[in-house]
């Protein structure tokens, strides 16, 4: 009984997991490649700012938007830290 | 001025008919003159959720292919004398009618209607073409589930490409049980995702399964869905409106579940 409890907090909730899904397969039905593919550029990106400041990794948000001048690659990475002695 | 609206969704089953009947009845209750076209040619249903299927005489396609003149075909509501339908066809299909032809009925309703609905159907073929061509605006009716919001991203992209003059977005058959669980995308979510305006947000609600099933829309009345649709039309119309508040859950409850989540 104690222990579904702590389960029940503790599991991943399927909001959000429906969430991240989504944002992956929006991205890769706009600019038709894989999710691999998309994963992958995520994890570069993360390499390259990772060397500059301190992001959060579980809220980076990546988006393909079809807008008036053409597509365009949107990503979000929250900051959680800029050292000070930084080239920032 | 008047304005023509599609509503759309991309697919099926999110309620698009019961929008287009909630909001069309609506706007005529706020004294705006409105008429609901059912686009949906070959799966006729908006007539059935408005309870008017027993007064059809001549449809959409008669019209369009000069039948019968525009005012033989529209049904008066007599429920709110400001409302009207015209009703689709039920034994032609989609190629019956053209996007041009569609544009020039929906042009000739403009100087007799405040408000031109246009329910759509589902898909992004033919129907969808006809539908949204003579529109200057669109709703986007969607639920907070991944195969809703996949199509509502398509449609939205669609609607952008064919240049429509703005388009909006109802959350419909959120459950804020599910939400405050984490089991279900909040309307916060579904904006992240989609990133366009949300006019609108309704309850999953069993009285709209109710006043589906007796054809009579249930906007206005006493329930948390039809407060919902009135705020849409409400806001249609250019009104600023805060959302409603869809927690009816006692504060206690709900402080001891984020409390909970916290942990």
């Amino acid at each position: 009984m104690v222990l579904s409890v702590f389960q029940r907090i503790r599991r991943n909730h399927s909001g959000s997991l429906a969430k991240k899904r989504l944002q992956v397969v929006l991205v890769t039905d706009k600019v038709d490649c894989s999710p691999e593919l998309i994963e992958r550029m995520k994890d570069d990106m993360i390499r390259v700012i990772s060397k500059y400041m301190t992001i959060d990794r579980e809220g980076i948000e990546i988006r393909v938007v079809n807008g008036r001048p053409g597509t365009a690659l949107y990503a979000a990475f929250p900051i959680l830290d800029i050292p000070s002695k930084g080239i920032c | 001025m008047s304005e023509v609206i599609v509503i759309t969704s991309g697919k099926g089953g999110v309620g698009k008919t019961t929008t287009s009947a909630n909001v069309g009845t609506g706007l005529a209750i706020l004294g705006k003159k409105t008429v609901l076209i059912d686009t949906d040619i070959g799966l006729r249903n908006l007539d059935v959720v408005m309870g008017l299927e027993n007064r059809i005489v001549y449809n959409l396609v008669d019209v369009v292919e000069g039948n019968c003149r525009m005012k033989q075909a529209l049904i008066r509501d007599k429920r709110y004398p400001n409302l009207y339908l015209l009703p689709s066809a039920q034994t032609r299909d989609k190629n019956a009618v053209s996007p041009e032809q569609m544009t020039k009925l929906v042009d000739d309703l403009r100087d007799e209607f405040d408000y031109i609905l246009l329910d759509c159907p589902a898909g992004i073929e033919r129907g969808f073409q006809n539908a949204i061509a003579g529109a200057d605006r669109a709703l986007v009716v969607t639920t907070p589930e991944v195969s809703a919001i996949r199509d509502a991203d398509r449609i939205i992209g669609l609607l952008e490409a064919a240049e429509m003059g703005a388009i909006d977005l109802i959350v419909n058959r959120i459950r804020m049980d599910m939400v405050r669980r984490g089991d279900m995308m909040s309307m916060d979510d579904v904006m992240d995702i989609l990133a366009v305006n949300v006019i609108g947000v309704v309850p999953d609600d069993e009285s709209i399964v109710i006043s589906t099933n007796q054809g009579e829309p249930l906007v206005g009345m006493g329930s948390l869905a039809g407060q919902a649709y009135l705020n849409i039309c409400r806001r249609i119309m250019g009104e600023q409106l805060p959302f409603l508040s869809l927690d009816t859950q006692p504060k206690f409850l709900m402080r001891l579940s984020s409390l909970l989540r916290k942990a």
